[in-house]
C-alpha cells in the first residue's frame, strides 16, 4: 500500500493523522482517527470565539478500514497519510462544482429577475453537488483518497494514551 | 455580462477582501504556513462566502425587511453563517468522509471569520440584486484565496531564509502582508473607459 505514497514526487507529501486501531480482523483493521481542532491549543483559548465555538458544535469521529499489513493490534496509536494532491483535487470538486452549478443557475436566470435567478441558483446548486457526489464517488478518486498506513506513532508524542490505561505507542 | 466580470475583478483584485479592506486577517496569518493547507483553506471559504452571502440576501429581502425587523440583522446574519458551515461540514462528510477529516478542521474556523460576515454587510450596503450579491460574495472569496495562496508561498519561501531573530516568526510576517496590501494598492488606479 505505501509504495504507491513514496514514489510520488517530493512534492506530494502525504497529509499525516494519528488514529488509534479500535477492532482488527486477519485482514482488515478499523481505525478510528483522533479528533484535531483547528484551534484552542494556544495560551488565549479560554476567551477565543474559534476555539469555544470548535468546543460547542463538537468534532464527529471518522472510522474507516485499512488492510491489515502491519500487524496492527487493538487500542494502538499509528500514524496514517492520505495523498496531499489528491485531498487537493477531491476539495477542488467537493467545493467549486457545486458553485460552479449555482452560479451558472443563477445567471442564467438572471432574465426573469430576482426569482428567475434563486430558482435557477437553487437548480444549479442542486444539480452540481449530485455531479460532485458522482465524481468523488468515482472509483479512481475514492480509491486514491484512501489512507495508508505509514508508522506507528511515537510514544512521547502521545501525551493522551493515559486515558484509556495503557502505555503511549 | 460585462457587469458581472467587472464585479468579480473588482473585488478579487481592487477592492480585495483581505489587502484592501482588511477582512478576514484571523485566518490569513493563521492558516498560511503551507500552501496546500491556504488553497484548501480559500476552497471552503469561497464556498461558505458564496452560499452565505445569497442565504443573507435571501432572508434581508424576504424576512427582515417587510416584518421591519432590520435591528436583527447581525444577530440573523451570524447564525445564517454558522448553520452554512454546520450544512457544508455534513455535505463534506457525506461527499467524502476522507477529505472531511484532512480540511474538515478548517470548517469552524470559516464560522468566526469576519470576511463572511462583512460580505454579506457589504452586499445590502451596495443594493445588489440576487446575481449580483453572489458574484460579489465569489469574487471576494475568490481574492482571498488568491491572497492566502500568495502570502502562504511567500512564507514557504521565508522559512528557509535566514530572518534577522528580532524578525523571526509573525512579525516578518506582517511586514510581508503590508507590502502585498501596498502591492494590491496598485489595482485601485484601474478604471473602466
Amino acid at each position: 500500500m505505501t509504495p504507491a505514497l513514496i514514489a510520488d514526487p517530493p512534492r506530494d507529501r502525504p497529509v499525516e493523522g494519528v488514529a488509534r486501531v479500535i477492532a482488527v480482523s486477519d485482514e482488515a483493521a478499523w481505525l478510528e482517527a483522533e479528533p484535531k481542532s483547528a484551534c484552542g491549543g494556544c495560551a488565549s483559548a479560554g476567551h477565543c470565539g474559534v476555539s469555544a465555538l470548535s468546543g460547542l458544535f463538537g468534532r464527529k469521529r471518522t472510522r474507516f478500514r485499512l488492510a491489515n499489513d502491519f500487524d496492527a493490534r487493538p487500542g494502538e496509536r499509528v500514524v496514517i497519510g492520505i495523498s496531499q494532491s489528491m485531498v487537493l483535487r477531491a476539495s477542488l470538486i467537493a467545493y467549486m462544482v457545486p458553485l460552479l452549478g449555482l452560479l451558472i443557475g443563477a445567471v442564467g436566470g438572471a432574465g426573469l429577475g430576482d426569482p428567475g435567478s434563486i430558482g435557477g441558483a437553487v437548480a444549479g446548486f442542486a444539480a452540481g453537488f449530485l455531479a460532485a457526489r458522482r465524481l468523488s464517488a468515482g472509483r479512481g478518486a475514492a480509491g486514491r483518497l484512501d489512507p495508508v498506513f505509514l508508522r506507528r506513532a511515537a510514544a512521547d508524542g502521545a501525551p493522551g494514551c493515559g486515558l484509556d490505561g495503557r502505555p503511549g505507542g | 455580462m460585462q457587469d458581472y466580470l467587472l464585479i468579480l475583478l473588482g473585488t478579487a483584485l481592487v477592492n480585495n477582501v483581505v489587502l484592501v479592506k482588511f477582512l478576514g486577517l484571523c485566518p490569513f496569518m493563521g492558516v498560511s504556513n503551507k500552501v496546500d493547507t491556504a488553497l484548501g483553506m480559500g476552497f471552503a471559504t469561497t464556498f461558505v462566502l458564496t452560499l452565505s452571502a445569497a442565504a443573507s440576501w435571501l432572508l434581508e429581502h424576504y424576512l427582515l425587511t417587510p416584518l421591519g425587523i432590520g435591528f436583527l440583522r447581525i444577530l440573523t446574519f451570524i447564525l445564517v453563517i454558522a448553520a452554512v458551515v454546520q450544512f457544508t461540514e455534513m455535505a463534506i462528510r457525506k461527499l467524502s468522509p476522507a477529505l472531511y477529516q484532512v480540511l474538515g478542521i478548517f470548517l469552524p474556523l470559516i464560522t468566526t471569520n469576519c470576511a463572511v460576515l462583512g460580505v454579506a454587510l457589504l452586499n445590502l450596503q451596495e443594493d445588489h440584486a440576487f446575481v449580483e450579491s453572489l458574484l460579489y460574495g465569489v469574487g471576494s472569496a475568490l481574492g482571498f484565496t488568491l491572497v492566502m495562496v500568495l502570502f502562504a508561498g511567500l512564507r514557504e519561501r521565508l522559512s528557509l531564509s535566514t530572518v534577522p531573530a528580532a524578525f523571526a516568526g509573525a512579525p516578518i510576517g506582517f511586514v510581508v502582508a503590508g507590502l502585498l496590501a501596498l502591492a494590491f494598492m496598485g489595482f485601485s488606479g484601474l478604471t473602466v473607459q
